[in-house]
């Protein structure tokens, strides 16, 4: 029983990184009703250039890492929105969705190439910290991870709930054309959207790479498969629904590693994905249509 | 009266097909045109072609003079046309506060004060008291009716000099069609410009002063209420056959 517990407070932790990574995915969905395939590689990708920076400034204090893929995940944010929308038709449905294929392919490259295909060791904070409630522990470097997601996705919702850009990116989101006859700029909010994703992507990287120790272009591959199931799940364009979603993905993954093994995880995690599919097609919290 | 708005051989195409050929129109200021059309006749085409959603092929949309023709919405917005969208088009998971907030969107933030936004908001209230007793409520909650009522108060808080209202009585019950075409007279008392799709023609013949009638992207008809209702052929296909 405890073990249960440790297991599923353990992947409850982790699994605000994937909450992260659905948020990414469900906000560009709900803005431009697209799938932006290189969301996760571009997260990846953020964390490598902040440990960049890192390895550039010796000495420099070891939480500028983040700080830093905080910044490059917003920066490449915003050249995926560059080389995959910006100049590509968005009324192919099909156009977007290969243009970032093939720039999830390219980021991936880029970091093998770069990397010789090493995987690089990250700097893992107060992962000498335990907290111990008798034989319950909570791992300091795991509550960080937890804190520092939790903190940028209540950053999120204050940007969303609280500010003029937020307005209009859920005016965007909810009736396009509305939002255009209110004098919303579309290309203006997809942009942003595409800057703000990319940072909150790159914290989710760094993140990740804090949690593993290591960072690895093996990373960008299940990442992107869970973000999407974690969007699926939490029901496509709503960001509650990609938070819960993805504190439950995180949690249910690591009960299921402790009893049947790591090898069969991700089988049960796409079982999951299947019964949210047939039981309940619009994830967990899908958006509300209106009377009309 | 002069023309505040003034709309001369707009052409506009989906693809390959036109569906306004050539639509030439006046809209005097400080009162009320009607547009009256079959549906397909390219009524939305125009609205949305006047509030720059869609780009016309050839022709000039003029607001008091200044061309207008191929703008972005949100240029069109800040010359002050605002349209209230056929089907309402609110913002269905935003609070009804929120939707009033977006109908502002290009005031805030600038020179405008937050004051006058919050007093444009009280006087939504005063006009629309059943918006105030919803205010926290999400609009896709709310009946057809205060739907609509919603997305005339969010077209209005941008301050238009020129208001668009496609088809207001749209599947709304016939109660509630009164009380919107009651709002309509009210705006133009209080002297805001009102072009207005309708296809309730009996309803629109109480408070328009100029009627337009298009048909298959063209306008086939221009007249006063009185010559409206002597003309044979919309008399039969708008008011019935009874006299």
């Amino acid at each position: 029983m405890l073990d249960l517990l440790q297991s599923a407070s353990d992947g409850v932790l982790y699994g605000a990184t994937y909450a992260l990574i659905g948020i990414g995915f469900t906000l560009v969905f709900g803005v431009m009703h697209k799938i932006n395939m290189a969301y996760g590689a571009a997260s990846v990708g953020g964390a490598y250039l902040g440990l960049m920076v890192l390895k550039l400034g010796a000495g420099l204090p070891v939480p500028l890492v983040f700080f830093g893929s905080f910044l490059a995940g917003g920066l490449l944010g915003w050249m995926v929105y560059l080389a995959c929308f910006h100049f590509i038709p968005l009324s192919s449905p099909l156009a977007t969705l290969m243009s970032t294929v093939g720039m999830l392919l390219l980021i991936d490259e880029v970091i093998v190439h770069t990397t010789d295909g090493m995987p690089q060791n990250y700097p893992a904070l107060f992962d000498d910290v335990m907290l111990r409630f008798g034989e319950f522990t909570l791992r300091g470097d795991l509550l960080l991870v937890f804190l520092v997601s939790v903190a940028c996705m209540a950053g999120l919702l204050a940007l969303l709930y609280r500010t003029r850009l937020g307005l209009a990116t859920r005016a965007v989101s909810q009736q396009a054309i509305a939002a255009q006859l209110c004098g919303i700029r579309l290309a203006q909010v997809n942009v942003t959207t595409f800057v703000i994703t990319g940072l909150l992507g790159g914290i989710a990287g760094a993140m990740i790479g804090a949690a593993v120790g290591t960072l690895s272009p093996l990373l960008t591959t299940p990442l992107t498969v869970k973000g999407l199931i974690v969007t699926v799940i939490g029901g496509l364009g709503s960001v509650p629904g990609a938070i819960v979603a993805g504190l439950l993905v995180g949690g249910f993954e690591n009960v299921i590693q402790l009893y049947r093994g790591v090898t069969e995880r991700d089988l049960y995690v796409m079982l999951l994905l299947f019964a949210f599919l047939v039981f309940r097609p619009g994830g967990l919290f899908a958006p509300a249509g209106g009377r009309n | 009266m002069p023309a505040l708005l003034e709309v001369a051989d707009l052409v506009t195409a989906y693809g390959k097909i036109e569906a306004l050929k050539g639509v030439t129109l006046e809209v005097a200021e400080g009162g009320i045109t009607c547009l009256l059309g079959p549906n397909g006749a390219g009524k939305t085409t125009l609205m949305y072609s006047i509030a720059g959603i869609l780009k016309p092929r050839r022709g000039s949309i003029r607001l008091r003079g200044e061309e207008l023709g191929g703008c972005a919405p949100h240029e069109a917005v800040s010359r002050g046309i605002a349209l209230v969208p056929e089907n309402r088009l609110v913002f269905p998971s935003m609070s009804v506060i929120d939707n009033l907030e977006a109908g502002a969107y290009r005031r805030q933030g600038g020179r405008t004060g937050r004051g006058e936004i919050d007093a444009d908001l009280q006087r939504m209230f005063g006009r629309f008291p059943r918006l105030k007793e919803r205010s926290a409520q999400l609009a896709g909650t709310l009946s057809g009716g205060e739907q609509q009522m919603l997305a005339v108060a969010r077209a209005l808080m941008s301050r238009p000099k020129l208001l668009l209202m496609d088809e207001p009585s749209l599947g709304l019950a016939p109660l509630v069609v009164e009380e919107i075409f009651r709002i309509v007279s009210e705006l133009h008392r209080d002297g805001t410009t009102v072009f207005l799709v309708e296809q309730n023609a009996h309803m629109a013949l109480k408070v328009a002063q100029h009627f337009y009638l298009m048909e298959q992207g063209r306008v086939s008809f221009s007249g006063d209420p009185g010559s409206l209702a002597e003309d044979e052929v919309i008399r039969r296909a708008y008011l019935g056959s009874a006299k």
